[in-house]
């Protein structure tokens, strides 16, 4: 897509068109399919029609359309689309659901209880999904300022693999004349916590593993330097890891909020349909 | 990643012997089936257990409370509802047009043939009035306008909203919605809306003269003076108290006229029959009571004409003429004595003798007629001093009759002349001058026009429109709607709304404001409100102005039956 020169539009229009033409794309369609929904609605009301029921229908298709999407996850070895592709999809059928559902409630708060359950239902899956827009817009930046890109399914196995070349640093030193001391520090301070990955961003944590290796090294002698160097090397990989477990495991984590939201409000939905067609009104 | 259990440093009691993927696959799994089940097995048993409750949209009104447990009584069954609607079991209950709150008559406005006839013309020939806006463009749409078609159903959920509390409001009407029908589309009451003086100017029945009474008859006569001070204009006007009490908004002539004008009323004698002695007795005149009864009959249908022999009998006259009243008297004393019933006239004793009536003689055989032998003997009909029933009964049979006669186009080219001869005899009418008229058209409007005989002292004429019937603006209901106080809309403040115009200076019969009144029965004297009367408190901002304020969609019996 050929750039707009700037000078031939304003400057934030032609920053938009510049740099999320797709953004844009998506936010024009969802604009344009919400308010033509809503139109249609104003119509029929001025022609005493109910609204009530194709909404209904239109948002039941649009839940099973982004109900899809879990499903594409799980089948990613169908030709069936990029997941990026899927996932903006997603995002503007999840907005423009939004609207059509206030325009099929009318507007209006719910009165019956199962009204509020539907009513919270769709507000927690919708705002999950909106935080959940959010994180993923802003914290894989902040994944890229910790480096060390590693995949967060594997990292309980990097740990693993940290935790086990640390202890044969120390069992390999056992029989020098600090080896016990380095055996201690091991045990004390640093093998629990390398013994599993922590989900916490350890903000703190770089000056506390700097103090503790400083206090180490005065207590050994020069023969287990470098073993102490090479565990402060092994605990600094373990503190990244562990900001990439509690990063991505929020990247990942709001999912199981947001998943069994959505289906609780999809089987909801269903169920909402069926006694409506159930009493025909 | 093999380890030995007795080493210290394995990692033996990790919580990480599985792939983290599968575990969390399998925790996320749990989850969504727990969501789904809770879900589903909730309603289940909501329906199970207590399915108005927690599977109701929500609450019903208050007015519908007892129908909480019973969902079947508005919503059609699933089995054997046939093709039943839910507008038909909203009627099963509401189809009661009897004039009062209960009112549901679902055809619009109450009668779908007015509807239709008024919006007949619109249909083939759209209004020059404005057109703009969405509910413009929407009626421009194929298949964009309601009540297309003379069975276009409008279910009653279109407007009415159930299950939205005990409080909720039950009526969804917008403005949109109204201009669906209502081609003069408008932005708002505020702008655009049509003024009430084209729509809602109702033809008066009374001459009555505001000006003058309150410039300066009122002034001369102390008593009435005294009653207008005290009780203001309920002293004549009366507060309806329901939209269909409009056509009585003024109390009877006993307590609002009579009072000053009892001195006024007297008893017309109405020539039935003369003969004048002397000149040819068997042709006697004839006045234009009997002329025009002649003439009547002449235009009943001569299969069914009866004997004229027999017309003392009882029912003859009825069955002859349905309605039709006799006026048959003489002197100071009735000559005949009517017996009337439901249908009027259904008999009569008379001393006239049936054979004198049918040769379109008369002979006078009463006993005391030798005193009166060289007199003309006139048979009059006195009348009541104020609405005698056969004045009444006849002018509405002379207009009944002349619908007939026109419908048939049967209307004889002399009708006009013969009916206002009519009129004018039985006292009902003056035409040589206006303003000096006497009888009953001194306050009365009554006369022949263009469109026929107008003597309707029965009833007021109903409007062609239902303009005014459609307006549910009740003085008596706003005074109570705040606690009985004087308000804008109260008695007190009539005239805040209702200005008088002054009286006319000069020659009056001149006035075309006179004119108005007393020929075309536009009541000029008393200001027509005007709809900036209204927009004065009615405004953007402050007191509302939706169509609904003042307009109803559903009327009572005596509208939707064109009355």
């Amino acid at each position: 897509m050929a750039g707009w020169q700037v000078g031939q539009v304003p400057g934030a229009v032609a920053m938009i068109l510049n740099y999320w033409p797709r953004r844009l794309r998506g936010l024009v369609a969802t604009v344009a399919f919400v308010g033509g929904v809503i139109l249609v609605a104003a119509m029929q009301q001025v022609r005493l029609q109910p609204n009530a029921q194709w909404t209904g229908w239109l948002l039941i298709g649009l839940f099973t359309a982004l109900m899809s999407f879990s499903l594409r996850k799980r089948l990613s070895s169908l030709p069936i689309g990029m997941a990026a592709t899927w996932m903006q999809w997603h995002v503007w059928m999840g907005f423009a659901a939004i609207g059509i559902f206030h325009v099929h409630v009318g507007w209006r708060l719910p009165v019956g209880g199962f009204s509020w359950v539907l009513w919270l239902l769709f507000w927690a899956v919708s705002i999950t999904g909106i935080i959940g827009l959010i994180l993923s817009r802003f914290l894989p930046p902040l994944l890229r300022t910790v480096g060390n890109e590693v995949i967060w399914e594997r990292i309980p196995e990097e740990v693993v693999e940290l935790h086990d070349e640390a202890a044969g640093i120390v069992q390999n030193n056992l029989a020098k004349s600090e080896g016990m001391v380095l055996a201690g520090f091991f045990f004390d301070r640093i093998g629990p916590w390398l013994r599993r990955p922590r989900f916490m961003w350890l903000g703190e944590g770089e000056q506390r593993i700097q103090r503790h290796f400083i206090n180490l090294s005065r207590l050994v002698g020069d023969d287990l330097r470098e073993a102490v160097e090479d565990l402060e090397v092994i605990s600094r990989e373990k503190m990244l890891l562990d900001r990439h477990y509690f990063v991505q495991g929020i990247l990942k984590g709001w999912l199981f909020v947001h998943i069994p939201c959505a289906t609780a409000a999809y089987a909801a939905a269903i169920c909402h349909a069926a006694i409506e067609l159930w009493f025909r009104s | 990643m093999a380890r030995s259990s007795d080493n210290p440093f394995s990692h033996k009691n990790s919580p990480f012997e599985y792939p983290l993927v599968s575990r969390l696959r399998r925790l996320r799994g749990r989850l969504v089936l727990l969501a789904f089940c809770s879900v589903v097995l909730g309603v289940v048993l909501a329906f199970r257990f207590s399915r108005s409750d927690l599977l109701s949209e929500g609450p019903l009104h208050s007015k519908h409370a007892f129908l909480t447990d019973n969902c079947q009584a508005c919503h059609v069954p699933p089995v054997g509802g046939g093709h039943a609607t839910m507008t038909d079991n909203c009627m099963r209950c509401h189809d009661h047009a009897d004039g009062k709150g209960f009112v549901a008559n679902p055809q619009p406005h109450g009668n779908r043939a007015l509807v239709d006839a008024l919006t007949a013309d619109r249909k083939a020939k759209p209004d020059a009035q404005v057109r703009s806006g969405f509910a413009a463009l929407v009626n421009a749409l194929p298949g964009g306008r309601m009540h297309q078609g003379a069975h276009a159903a409008i279910a009653c959920t279109a407007c009415h909203q159930e299950h939205r509390g005990a409080d909720g409001n039950l009526i969804r009407l917008t403005n949109a919605t109204c201009q669906a029908c209502h081609q003069n589309v408008f932005e708002s009451f505020a702008h655009g809306h049509p003024e009430f003086t084209a729509l809602a100017r109702r033809e008066r029945s009374l001459k009555f003269d505001h000006a003058r009474h309150y410039g300066s008859l009122f002034a001369k006569n102390a008593k009435g003076k005294e009653r207008i001070d005290r009780e203001g204009c309920v002293a004549c006007h009366r507060l309806p108290d329901t939209v269909e009490d409009y056509a009585r908004s003024v109390h009877p002539v006993e307590t609002s006229c009579l009072p000053c004008h009892q001195k006024d009323l007297y008893s017309a004698c109405v020539t039935v029959l003369a003969s004048q002695p002397g000149k040819d007795a068997k042709a006697p005149l004839v006045p234009q009571a009997g002329a025009f009864a002649a003439f009547a009959l002449s235009l009943a249908d001569p299969a069914k004409r009866p004997d004229l022999a027999r017309i003392h009998d009882d029912g003859v006259l009825s069955a002859l003429l349905p309605g039709m009243p006799l006026l048959s008297g003489v002197g100071e004393e009735p000559l005949a004595v009517m017996r009337t019933g439901k249908n009027g006239v259904d008999g009569v004793h008379t001393r006239l003798r049936p054979e004198t009536w049918t040769a379109g003689r008369f002979k006078d055989d009463d006993a005391d007629a030798e005193e009166h032998a060289d007199k003309p003997t006139v048979l009059v009909y006195r009348t009541s001093p104020h609405a005698d029933r056969a004045v009444v009964e006849s002018t509405a049979w002379l207009a009944g009759l002349e619908r007939r006669l026109r419908a048939d186009n049967r209307l004889p080219s002399d009708w006009t002349k013969r009916s206002l001869d009519l009129l004018v005899e039985i006292g009902v009418n003056c035409p040589k001058n206006e303003t000096d008229s006497a009888g009953c058209s001194k306050c009365h409007y009554a006369g022949v026009t263009a469109n026929g005989v107008v003597a309707d002292f029965a009833r007021q004429r109903p409007a062609l429109h239902f303009t005014r019937p459609f307006s549910h603006f009740v003085h008596w209901a706003e005074r109570q709607h705040v606690g009985g106080t004087a308000t804008a809309h109260g008695p007190d403040d009539c005239a805040a709304c209702h200005a008088s115009v002054k009286a006319p200076e000069g020659e009056a019969k001149n006035d075309p404001r006179w004119q108005d009144l007393r020929v075309h029965r536009r009541g000029h004297d008393w200001k027509t409100l005007g709809i900036a009367d209204c927009r004065t408190c009615h405004k953007p901002d402050t007191v509302r102005q939706d169509c609904t304020t003042c307009h109803q969609y559903h009327q009572g019996a005596a509208v939707a039956a064109g009355r």
